[in-house]
């Protein structure tokens, strides 16, 4: 009698424990989801205010417009890693707008272009808050996958540890500021 | 400043010597009172009890008179001179604060049955607007015993943030001074957020309308910031972003312009009161430090 009651009392706790560990992962995953949406939203923004911003520059410099010709690949659902490829390229393409931008005045005093400026740095905030509200969340998941007990319940429901959205190089580098 | 000084002792001098008269006054009356209550009561007792509570009520009016002036004179002199050395665009009310319509609107604490407050000072520094004021949130319970509790003592600070955004998100200070929480079920959209700060999300509860809305406002500059104003100043800080605008609430205890008469008024005043300015200059210095990191990293 007394082992069936021990028994009983500790399947009742595997099963509270499992059904929480669960949750906990169910719910982590639709944030890391939800949290990579938001990066696909804050890239959108970013690739359509880069596209406008290239058809004024091309407007004034004809000649160089050749080196905007990069193609940056964005498709739905893909994955992080191409994610961070296409930041990369933007990044890049950027560079070079800023560069032609510094070599004619016209464009710089462009009222639509220094509107568009002003969107790239609203539109770089809302990407890097959408970017560190993803890695925040996949560390959380990450650490349920690789920690016991839950790594059973990761097993058994094949979880995987999420890639983390790495920031490129140059923006890891300290920022000189001037005041 | 000397001259000044010297008034303003002058001042606290004269409420202390009320104060004393007041003192004596209820010392005697109470002795009076024993007598007239326990024993043989002689001739005229009633006639000196009327003129002790005349002189009482004559002194407690001179009294209070006399220590507003001081605190008064106090303020105008000690905290002027600090707002006008360090802000713009100052307008100081030293009987004015925030009304209980605005401070519950930002569910950072309970309002209990006793609201007052001092000193508000709406100035900019570095061309950031900001107000500011002193409040005490208490509530009275009236039972068989009556009992105070007090919710909020401190500072509440308000700046025109730099981002425009429309949301809802605290930051609130787990350990310290503890201040009733706000009304979380009346805000059913706040959901608890973690920051990637581990540390920071040790010492602060996070709650946000939507988890990217926290993220954007708190960068990593704002989060170390944050945290260096928590070790900076002692007492519980909350701070809520609403709808544009940044409410830092300072739960220390304290009232930094009120001056006590049994403190010798020093230069040293000016400095205290300096002190407590700082979580602004900080916040703002911080917010605009933002705002060049911002424009840096997107030149690059």
């Amino acid at each position: 009698m007394v082992y069936a009651i021990v028994f009983g009392a500790l399947a009742v706790i595997l099963i509270i424990w499992f059904i929480a560990a669960y949750n906990k992962f169910a719910h982590t995953k639709i944030k890391v989801q939800e949290a990579e949406s938001g990066i696909d939203v804050a890239l959108t923004k970013r690739y359509d205010v880069l596209v406008k911003e290239m058809e004024v520059v091309k407007g004034y410099a004809k000649h160089e417009a050749s080196t905007l010709s990069e193609v940056i690949k964005m498709r739905k659902g893909m994955p992080i890693e191409e994610k961070v490829d296409a930041l990369k390229s933007m990044d890049s393409m950027q560079s070079r707008i800023n560069m032609l931008a510094e070599s004619y005045p016209q464009i710089r005093a462009n009222e639509n272009f220094k509107q568009l400026q002003l969107t790239v740095r609203d539109v770089e905030e809302h990407l890097q808050a959408a970017r560190r509200a993803y890695n925040a969340n996949v560390t959380i998941f990450n650490k349920l996958v690789v920690s016991f007990p839950s790594l059973i319940l990761a097993k058994l429901f094949g979880y995987r540890a999420f890639a983390f959205f790495v920031a490129e190089d140059a923006k890891r580098e300290d920022v000189k500021m001037e005041f | 400043m000397h001259e000044q000084i010297e008034h303003l002792e002058t001042l606290r001098h004269r409420a202390n010597i009320w104060k004393g008269f007041l003192f004596i006054v209820s010392a005697i009356a109470i002795g009076v009172a024993f007598f007239f209550i326990f024993g043989d009561m002689p001739l005229g007792t009633e006639i000196t009890m009327m003129v002790f509570l005349v002189f009482g009520i004559f002194f407690s009016v001179f009294y209070y008179k006399s220590q507003s002036k001081f605190v008064r004179a106090y303020k105008e002199f000690f905290a002027l001179k600090v707002f006008e050395s360090i802000f713009e665009n100052i307008s100081y009310e030293p009987e004015e604060y925030f009304t209980k319509e605005l401070i519950e609107s930002t569910y950072i604490t309970s309002l209990g049955n006793r609201y007052s407050g001092d000193d508000l000072l709406s100035a900019s520094y570095r061309g950031v607007p900001f107000q500011q004021c002193d409040l005490l949130i208490q509530n009275k319970g009236y039972g068989k015993y009556s009992t105070t509790v007090t919710y909020f003592k401190g500072k509440w600070m308000i700046f025109d943030f730099h981002k425009s955004f429309q949301g809802y998100v605290q930051v609130r200070q787990k350990q310290g001074k503890t201040v009733k929480p706000g009304m979380f079920s009346d805000k059913p959209l706040t959901q608890k957020v973690a920051m990637e700060n581990m540390i920071f999300n040790q010492i602060f509860d996070i709650r946000a309308s939507d988890d990217k809305l926290a993220f954007y406002l708190l960068t990593p500059h704002v989060l170390e910031s944050i945290m260096e104003l928590e070790k900076k100043f002692d007492g519980q800080m909350i701070f809520a972003f609403i709808d544009g605008k940044l409410h830092i609430a300072l739960n220390n205890g304290k009232n930094a312009m009120e001056p006590s008469l049994s403190t010798q008024v020093t230069e040293a005043a000016a400095d205290f009161i300096l002190e407590e300015m700082k979580i602004i200059m900080h916040f703002i210095d911080v917010l605009l430090q933002e705002q060049v990191m911002q424009a840096a990293i997107k030149a690059k």
